[in-house]
């Protein structure tokens, strides 16, 4: 039974895709490989974006990423949802520039939920990521949990990265000042 | 199968949060199945008058967050690469969703559903009920934090000779997803009757005669059926058992002739929906050459 069915699925993708009126580009943009890119901060880390974009390059594969929001039932009167929103559209502007800069296409999603859930929704959604790529912040148990596909972290000088990104020592030590 | 044969997923959404997870869980479904989407936002009738509150364009601000939700969608879904299509509609939300399934030639609705209690189904509104009801096709319910797996189904078989739609469509998604099938025969008899002699006993052998009739059939399709009997309310009985046992799935069947007791206390199936935490399928009845949106023949 289980091989009969097997077969329909098989028959039916070949039938499919043959049968869509699509031009040879599109049909190419559809089947390229997509990388797929999570993080949980709004802000993607700058070594993630660099490195994604060049494995992206040398792979010919599309560029997915994902911000998601772990605290979306957080109650503050939504003010950390559009931080977050805020945030992360000057983050995936900056992605966007670079990867056009490089050829590569991109495109982002906001989601919101736990990591692990995110990730496996994505992977059956958009049937051809090859891998995902987290950002700090993340446990790799938790996204590898139920991920369909392999992941990888990215180690990376905190050090280095705090000189290209000044404002991330700034925000650390403006939100350990005590309110009064 | 042509681009014409493709199965038609028509989900229903709106501004609340549980109709936007089930959004992203219809286009789980839909590339699990190869599926077409179709996303129907309705903006309720509003019959009031919102002058004396100085507020001159209500209708125009009552539409604006249910437009969001579409376009926030259509932008979610492009971005993943994927078509789809968004339909907006105003009136009756149960009225319109069934007319879009119906013009769309639609095999399955997906709609959110949410905790509520009896009186707030009463207040505000029988919208599921009423789909499950007048609809053309199976209806999946989905709760909020559920998501879409077919690993462990779970079906109600009380009426199985007779009304085999839930049973059938079970074994279809088990022998689709190879599925663990678990099927339950609910004794709920009224306290008058059970003080009665032997009526329990009778009723435990019949559910046992079902259910062995029930597990010849699995067997006869290559699949292993366990079997339980509940003694308790149906909803109680199922929403324990599949949270006892981990189900992905109950599959109920849509009771066609609702009477005066389901108007007022809500249907099983309205029931389950408030409780459960997983996704309900309610299976309708089908004609004879009618497939389920599950079968992938030509």
């Amino acid at each position: 039974m289980g091989e009969a069915y097997r077969f329909d699925k098989i028959d039916l993708g070949t039938v499919q895709s043959s049968s869509l009126d699509k031009t040879g580009e599109e049909e190419s943009s559809k089947k390229e490989s997509i990388i797929l890119v999570v993080t949980r901060n709004a802000h993607l880390a700058e070594p993630v974006m660099e490195y994604t974009l060049n494995l992206a390059e040398r792979l010919h594969c599309r560029l997915l990423a994902a911000y998601v929001d772990t605290l979306p039932q957080l109650v503050d009167g939504g003010q950390r949802n559009r931080k977050f929103i805020s945030a992360l559209l000057q983050s995936a502007e900056v992605y966007r520039s670079k990867a056009m800069a490089k050829g590569v296409s991109f495109s982002y999603v906001q989601e919101s939920g736990r990591i692990s859930k995110v990730i496996n929704r994505l992977c059956h959604i958009a049937k051809r990521i090859e891998f995902v790529v987290i950002d700090r912040g993340i446990k790799i148990e938790e996204a590898v949990s139920r991920a369909p596909v392999p992941v990888f972290n990215i180690f990376y000088d905190t050090f280095n990265q705090s000189e290209r990104e000044p404002w991330l020592h700034r925000k650390i030590f403006l939100q350990r000042i005590p309110k009064r | 199968m042509t681009r014409e044969e493709k199965k038609t997923i028509v989900a229903a959404v709106d501004t609340t949060d549980v109709s936007q997870a089930m959004f992203k869980e219809a286009l789980v479904l839909a590339s699990s199945l190869r599926a077409r989407v179709v996303l129907v936002s309705v903006t309720p009738e509003y019959e009031g008058n919102m002058n004396r509150f100085f507020l001159k364009n209500a209708e125009l601000k009552l539409k604006e967050p249910f437009e969001q939700v579409l376009d926030d969608a259509a932008d979610y879904a492009s971005s993943l690469g994927l078509e789809m299509k968004t339909v907006r509609r105003h009136g009756k939300p149960s009225e319109e969703i069934i007319e879009v399934a119906l013009q769309e030639k639609a095999d399955l609705i997906l709609l959110g559903s949410s905790r509520r209690l009896q009186l707030e189904r009463m207040m505000l509104g029988r919208t599921i009920a009423e789909i499950i009801h007048d609809g053309p096709c199976d209806v999946l319910l989905i709760p909020k934090k559920s998501e879409i797996r077919f690993n462990k189904v779970l079906v109600e078989i009380n009426d199985f000779p007779s009304r085999p739609e839930a049973g059938m469509l079970a074994f279809e998604v088990a022998k689709s997803y190879s599925s663990e099938v678990h099927a339950m025969c609910v004794i709920d008899i009224a306290p008058d009757k059970s003080l009665r002699y032997g009526v329990q006993r009778e009723a435990e052998q019949k559910a046992l005669e079902v259910m062995k009739e029930y597990a010849a059939q699995g067997e006869e399709q290559g699949l292993r059926v366990i079997t339980e009997i509940g003694r308790n309310m149906p909803e109680r009985c199922l929403v324990e058992y599949a949270q006892k046992n981990n189900i992905h799935l109950i599959v109920l069947s849509s009771n066609e002739d609702a009477g005066m007791f389901e108007m007022l206390w809500g249907s099983v199936v309205e029931r389950v929906a408030s409780k459960a935490v997983c996704p309900i399928l309610v299976a309708k009845k089908k004609k004879a050459k009618e497939k389920s949106f599950l079968s992938y023949a030509i």
